[in-house]
């Protein structure tokens, strides 16, 4: 008992680090709406930004010498040669002492929160969620990436401000704790009386608490609306920046361990119901102290680790499946009260244009598919293969995210629950490869079999998942699927239990032969990849699926996901059975998802719980949007451009020795210009240009001079939108 | 894009546009290549000067570092004296590694390879004038990514593939069938009983089971091991860790153990680890703490442990030798035990009595300091520069036999028949001599040193643990 109350003491450290990051998520919320998917990753250029100021690695270097404070901005110089320079690093002479540093670091972030906005979210302050979603991640993606350019991936560790001292056998629990944790403890409360007084009793916070409940109301009442968030953006940003520097000296970190402390800070905000800070800063505390107490209990108490549930729920699983169970606890509990932001004027929907013909439509890219296949070898035809296999992932979102207009970022989750699912009903007790590191038990079941059942199974976990957005939509069902994501890492790819060795190794995948032919990526007396025959085997899938999901968008099915993503109400009203079809719709994509999961694990030949990591799963939702997320266009246009896709390799034959992080950094700057400026994706531009000027001039109807000018007429979409007004 | 493939005749760029680390440090003038068109009367009166400066060729006693040692010696000492560049057909290698995720990521391995390929090809004159050609492929933590950088090693027709750090070996190995694998790293176990795979350093079967040893002949009673709990910490705990300690502990019936799981991308359960190994050692009269872990987590829990009180003894692998690691941990690594497999500069007790070593230290110190980049100095970047060289080694004698050096496999035939041979940097390697479960790896030996705040304190110089580690349990499965 006294080390179970020794470790939840020990956790108010994590716990006030959580509070800190959920109170500055709410104050975005507050501010503008929108939930930041990239407010740790403020956090994490702010500790990195104080850690330069304080010396940065050269500050307690082993060669000695003096280090130096630098300034380093959140960009780079892209400007080719030294003519002219944009400056990145600011050498501000020796080291600088703690107070000066904090105070600079501080500045940095309230920067970083006016640039957001600015750049950001003001711009696409009437746009739907999704939108606002795909902008915190594309800032999320563009941060983690100039991070990486100017520091490096070596993770940071800093001295600090705050003292390492412990308490000796703290209360008698007869462990020693670290005093710092209770300084954290402390200042995220100080933090939140303080947040909480400015929304209580300024003009300023009640005027964020009004526009907060209703933003015509505001404006009406003569409050800038767009000031106001701007306020809001510097004050979570400080927050994040306050988060930073008193918790850098805890552990070394790098990148993208900063960022995934989003995920308790949502929690600990959605505790706090999006609008309370106290509620937050109690939250983020309590979620903290019961992460390392119950991981504690997980870890030594024979009832829990001895047990089924520590098979279902080990030790290292606790911490990722706690905010979980929180956010959907809420959600459960509050879905129905939790504050909907609006906006003065809200921007509709991406089009989803109803596909005329699919089959004639789908002839052609098979073609050229073919092509490809044909032509293709070595590493070409592996850049193609890995476009096919996100074509199909792409065409999942299409379904939950274009179609239904449910935020889901756990399609790749789908695709790797699947994919482990399959190899356990393949697997018969023996190697697969001579290498392999260990050989799985299974049902040795025929891989067409194991490919269903799998798919069967990721369709279970799709439901499941889905099934708080029967209470939520929008932005929040996005916590919950984020959530899930590390959940089922843990609770699933990582768990002995359900994947045995391959929880914490590499699994090999089977040979597939469906009905006597061999579609392996690779021959089995080994050698190079991709085999042809897999190639057109991906491609057989890929064009089923875009044909299955265009005509799913044109049934009746389609038109119900359609009405559900504009408006529950009135869907409901017009007889649609509203928690049905969503379910339905996560079902369907996690299916799809579950087919590309498999896929994907028969290319790489061998999995591991790595491969289906959330960074992975956000940049497909990234191309998926950059693509056009609400068309099988799009998906296709979007799986072109992912990482080892076919516009990766052609761009690698001119850049190969540039860094793949500014690739990474032209992908996150990408995502939030067409979350701004083409939210329909780069598919739907093209659709536009086709429409509109090229079609017309090689059909000679309009005349080259005019087409500036000319008006354009009703789009398909438009015409759906009329069609489905009319259902 | 998250494969980045290039290819280097010189190695390094750097060297491309500064010379070797050689010629930068001594016999040549920069600014004369740089400016050569402004001052070309200039030119002969240095060459001359240069000439008349030269250094005789050093005399460099190989003493008993084994089989090729007086090559090296030679060789260095020519390169010290006459610095020659190659220019014959290119001998094609390739090397994958892992970079650029913050989960794992090991340039520096990379930077020491290219540094020795650089200076063999510009200052050592190649294999009989032919220079190596290094392409290599860093990928992330991402098993497509690594496939593609599988695929690109055949498709540039290389003689031979070295491997840096890499989590998906087991994965890879069949692409690479028929070449040739030599591993810098190897970690899991078809690392180790691949006969189409050679490490010659020994990675986790070297590191950990000796120093298991180590400790318990140093009077440890309970001994905490914290290991990573990922993939390659697993396989690494599993089989090199896990094995010898069962087997230490049947053959001590005093001595007991337990492992400690800890999730590198979860900094927030390092207090709950560091809790339960301290009560795990509460009561033990000689506790020790041992770690399985990557260098960014090893001065998390040097501090951690420290700042919570432990006193007692910490024992690292090399991968804890690390410049970012030690100076993050400051004062709390002071006092800690570090295993190495091969000589470290750091160390110098070990080999400040043999000339060769003297020498091969001091070139491998003197080239990463020119050409080795801002990556972190320690035990992998040295690995990543001995490995080049030892292997240069091999070409060397293949070409001197009249064989083919770019002919990946007879390389490989002649590397699997050294015994008592010298590697650079490190004591004498034989790689036909282990059992089957080890067959890949040539180098047994570890040595121990005390970190003192700036560099090791020698606690126990090397150690063939071959028997120890031949007599290690079968493993299961």
């Amino acid at each position: 008992m006294s080390s179970f109350l020794a470790a939840l003491i020990i956790g108010v450290g994590f716990g006030g680090f959580y509070a800190l990051l959920g109170s500055g998520v709410v104050a975005a919320f507050k501010g503008s709406g929108v939930i930041n998917f990239s407010h740790a990753a403020i956090a994490m250029y702010s500790a990195y930004t104080f850690n330069e100021l304080r010396g940065g690695l050269a500050a307690s270097s082993l060669d000695g010498g003096d280090p130096e404070a630098t300034l380093v901005l959140p960009w780079i110089d892209f400007i080719p040669g030294d003519t002219i320079n944009i400056p990145v690093k600011i050498g501000l002479g020796p080291a600088w002492p703690a107070f000066p540093a904090i105070i600079l670091t501080l500045l940095v972030a309230a920067g970083l929160g006016l640039m957001m906005h600015f750049l950001v979210f003001r711009p696409l302050r009437n746009s739907p969620a999704l939108g606002k979603v795909i902008g915190s991640v594309g800032v999320m993606i563009y941060l983690q990436a100039v991070a990486q350019l100017n520091f490096g991936s070596v993770n940071r560790r800093d001295e600090g401000v705050v003292p390492t001292s412990t308490a000796k056998n703290f209360l008698g629990l007869g462990a020693d704790i670290g005093v710092d944790n209770f300084i954290i403890a402390g200042i995220a409360l100080a933090v939140g009386a303080g947040l909480t007084a400015l929304y209580q009793f300024t003009r300023f916070g009640i005027a964020t608490r009004a526009a907060d409940e209703n933003e015509k109301g505001a404006v009406l009442l003569g409050y800038s609306a767009q000031r106001l968030a701007g306020i809001n953006w510097v004050l979570s940003a400080f927050a994040a920046g306050i988060a930073a520097v008193f918790f850098i000296q805890a552990p070394s970190l790098n990148q993208e361990q900063w960022s995934l402390f989003i995920v308790p800070a949502l929690g600990a905000a959605l505790i706090g119901n999006l609008s309370s800070i106290w509620m937050t800063t109690l939250g983020g505390l309590g979620l903290g102290m019961l992460q390392n107490g119950l991981t504690d209990v997980a870890e030594r108490q024979a009832w829990w680790s001895e047990s089924f549930l520590g098979d279902l729920l080990p030790s290292a699983a606790v911490r990722e499946v706690l905010p979980l169970i929180a956010v959907i606890t809420v959600l459960f509990l509050r879905g129905d009260k939790l504050p909907v932001r609006g906006s003065v004027v809200e921007r509709r929907q991406p089009r989803a244009p109803k596909p005329t013909n699919p089959v004639k439509s789908a002839i052609l890219p098979t073609f050229m598919a073919l092509i490809a296949i044909n032509v293709f070898t070595g590493s070409w035809e592996s850049n193609l293969t890995a476009t096919l296999v996100a074509a199909i992932f792409m065409l999942s979102f299409v379904v939950v995210v274009g179609y239904l207009g449910q935020i889901s970022l756990a399609q790749l989750t789908f695709g790797g629950v699947a994919a482990y699912a399959a190899i356990r009903f393949f697997s018969n007790g023996e190697k697969i490869r001579p290498f392999d590191l260990f050989a799985m038990e299974g049902l040795d079941l025929p891989s067409p079999i194991a490919f269903v059942l799998g798919v069967a199974v990721a369709v279970v976990a799709g439901v499941i998942v889905g099934l708080p957005a029967v209470r939520v939509r929008g932005v929040q069902l996005a916590v919950v699927t984020i959530t899930a994501v590390l959940a089922f890492e843990q609770l699933h790819f990582q768990n002995a239990y359900w994947t045995q060795d391959g929880a914490r190794s590499n699994t090999s995948i089977e040979f597939p032969n469906w009905f006597g032919a061999d579609v392996s990526v690779q021959p089995i007396e080994g050698g190079a990849t991709d085999r042809w025959q897999f190639s057109v085997f991906l491609l057989i899938w890929v064009v089923a699926l875009a044909i299955g999901v265009a005509n799913l968008r044109r049934g009746a099915t389609g038109r119900r996901f359609l009405a559900v993503r504009a408006n529950e109400r009135a869907a409901a009203a017009a007889g649609i059975n509203v928690a049905r079809t969503k379910l339905l719709g996560f079902g369907i994509g996690a299916g799809i998802a579950g087919i590309g999961g498999i896929l994907l694990s028969y290319k790489l030949t061998s999995i591991s719980p790595d491969s289906w990591n959330v960074f992975a799963g956000l940049a497909l939702l990234a191309f998926a949007y950059l693509g056009g997320i609400s068309s099988v266009s799009g998906a296709m246009v979007g799986s072109l451009l992912v990482a080892g896709g076919l516009v990766d390799a052609l761009t690698s034959l001119h850049l190969d020795s540039l860094n793949p992080e500014y690739f990474t950094l032209i992908g996150g700057v990408g995502l939030i210009l067409t979350a701004i400026l083409n939210p329909e994706g780069i598919a739907a531009g093209n659709f536009e240009l086709w429409s509109h000027v090229i079609k017309p001039r090689l059909q000679g109807l309009v005349p080259a001079a005019s087409t500036s000018t000319a008006t354009p007429s009703p789009s398909p979409a438009t015409e759906l939108e009329l069609e489905l007004d009319h259902a | 894009m998250a494969a980045a493939c290039s290819s280097d005749g010189d190695g390094d760029d750097a060297a491309d546009d500064e010379g070797s680390g050689l010629e930068a440090s001594g016999s040549d003038d920069t600014e004369a290549e740089e400016e050569p068109e402004e001052e070309p009367e200039e030119a002969p009166e240095e060459e001359e000067t240069t000439e008349e400066e030269a250094p005789a060729a050093p005399s460099i006693d190989p003493g008993d570092n084994g089989v090729g040692a007086a090559e090296m010696a030679a060789a260095i000492s020519a390169a010290l004296s006459d610095p020659q560049a190659a220019d014959g057909e290119a001998i094609s290698i390739g090397m994958i590694n892992l970079e650029g995720s913050p989960g794992g990521s090991f340039p520096e391995i990379r930077a020491g390879a290219e540094a020795a390929i650089g200076l063999i090809n510009d200052s050592m004159g190649g294999i009989d004038g032919r220079p190596i050609e290094l392409t290599t492929c860093a990928h992330e933590i991402d098993p497509s990514a690594a496939q593609d950088c599988a695929n690109q090693m055949v498709e540039a027709d290389v003689s031979a593939i070295f491997v840096g750090v890499d989590f998906f070996t087991p994965g890879l190995y069949p692409i690479w069938a028929g070449i040739p694998v030599y591993n810098i790293v190897p970690i899991f176990v078809p690392d180790f009983d691949n006969p189409g795979a050679i490490s010659f350093g020994g990675g986790c079967v070297v590191s950990f089971p000796g120093q298991m040893k180590n400790i318990v002949e140093g009077g440890v009673d309970r001994l905490a091991v914290i290991y990573s709990d990922n993939a390659p910490g697993n396989g690494c705990w599993q089989d090199t860790q896990l094995r010898p300690l069962e087997l230490l502990a049947e053959q001590n019936p005093g001595f007991e153990f337990q492992g400690f799981p800890e999730v590198p991308e979860d900094p927030a359960d390092n207090d709950v680890v560091n809790q339960q190994v301290l009560d795990y050692l509460a009561g033990a009269e000689n506790p020790g703490v041992q770690f399985g872990i990557a260098a960014p987590q090893c001065a998390e829990y040097w501090i951690g442990l420290r700042e919570a009180g432990y006193e007692g003894d910490i024992y690292s692998s090399g991968s804890c030798d690390d410049d970012n690691a030690l100076s993050q941990a400051g004062d709390a690594v002071v006092g800690v035990t570090v295993g190495f497999t091969g000589y470290s500069e750091r160390l110098p007790e070990l080999w400040q009595d043999n000339e060769l070593i003297v020498a091969e230290v001091e070139l491998r110190e003197q080239t990463l300091d020119a050409f080795g980049g801002d990556t972190p100095d320690g035990t992998f970047k040295n690995a990543g520069f001995s490995t080049m060289m030892t292997y240069y080694m091999a070409l060397s004698e293949v070409a001197a036999d009249g064989g083919d050096p770019g002919a990946g496999q007879s390389v490989f035939d002649q590397i699997k028949t050294w015994s008592g041979h010298h590697s650079y940097g490190s004591p004498p390697i034989d790689c036909g001599a282990a059992p089957a479960d080890y067959e890949s790896i040539c180098d047994y030996t570890i040595a121990y040193g005390i970190w003192n705040g700036t560099g090791y304190d020698l606690a126990a110089p090397h150690v063939n643990n071959l028997d120890f580690v031949a007599s290690l349990p079968p493993r299961e499965g």
